[in-house]
């Protein structure tokens, strides 16, 4: 089960608000690399994952994700909550404004509303991890494009912080890998999948 | 330092240490065997105990699990993490 604890796991304390910024980094929220979609990615995968360490991980990084999408919540509501009329119209937040007003929904920059589709539970150690590792890659380079595309430091601080535990994840799913692949079967050159053997 | 100076800069220092325990915590699923890391970890959670039964007495729970019962119901008494400083 989960508890909550009532603090973000990094501030974030925006002065001016900014419907440009909030459009763009939306993706983080509900888009194809966002934190929605990495949290039920590595919560999903872990009920397959045969090692129990590396299920822990995948329980512990899909658990951090989860703080992630809020501290992504807290931005957007933080940019959008106190925006005119006018700006709203002016920056374009319109074709979102009309269906969400400034409420916090899963969505990509693009308007594209989450779906599971953006990511796979394959039921494959080997498979699943590599997929885990390009997923941290991918959303490392969804904000290095935010940093590329915004320069409010407010903005900037907590965005920052996010990318380095892309980094950090990264480097322990490469670890989660080499432990799966220590643990094979000598024969299984391949690496065909140690959780589910076809007789 | 008034009450909500206060307030900030406890939370301020359980983020920094929680923060600490997290990094460690994946270091720790991928390295169980580090003596260094475990030390680090248990040092923390002493350090964390402390600054959390403090702002727990002061300020309320964070944790659902420990809100303080002998004023009525107070765990929807502080503000949600995600408003802006100015409007809390």
């Amino acid at each position: 089960m989960w508890g909550y604890e009532k603090r973000l796991q990094y501030p974030v304390n925006i002065k001016r608000p900014d419907a440009r910024a909030a459009k763009i980094i939306i993706s983080q929220y509900g888009g194809p690399d966002g934190e929605l979609g990495a949290s039920l990615r590595y919560l999903s995968q872990r009920f397959a994952m045969p090692d129990d360490r590396v299920a822990g991980l995948l329980t512990d990084i899909g658990t951090e994700e989860l703080a992630h999408l809020e501290i992504i919540g807290a931005i957007l509501t933080q940019l959008t909550g106190r925006l005119s009329t006018d700006e709203i119209i002016k920056e374009g937040f319109d074709t979102y404004f009309v269906d969400h007003t400034v409420g916090v929904y899963p969505q990509a920059a693009s308007g594209v509303p989450y779906t599971a589709a953006f990511m796979q539970s394959k039921g494959d150690p080997i498979a699943d991890l590599n997929e885990d590792l390009a997923a941290e890659q991918k959303a490392r380079v969804t904000y290095d494009n935010i940093l590329n595309l915004v320069d409010d430091p407010d903005i900037i601080d907590p965005i920052r912080y996010l990318r380095q535990r892309e980094i950090v994840h990264y480097q322990r799913f490469g670890e989660a890998l080499g432990m799966v692949r220590d643990k094979l079967d000598r024969k299984n050159y391949y690496a065909y999948n140690p959780a589910f053997r076809n007789k | 330092m008034n009450g909500r100076d206060d307030r900030e800069e406890l939370l301020s220092e359980i983020n920094e240490v929680s923060f600490v325990m997290d990094e460690l915590r994946l270091f720790l699923d991928t390295h169980p065997g580090d003596a260094e890391a475990i030390d680090a970890f248990a040092q923390r959670m002493e350090k964390r105990t402390a600054l959390v039964e403090e702002y727990t007495d002061k300020y309320g729970s964070l944790d659902a699990y420990f809100v303080k019962t002998a004023y009525g119901w107070s765990w929807n008494g502080a503000p949600m993490p995600w408003k802006r400083r100015a409007d809390c």
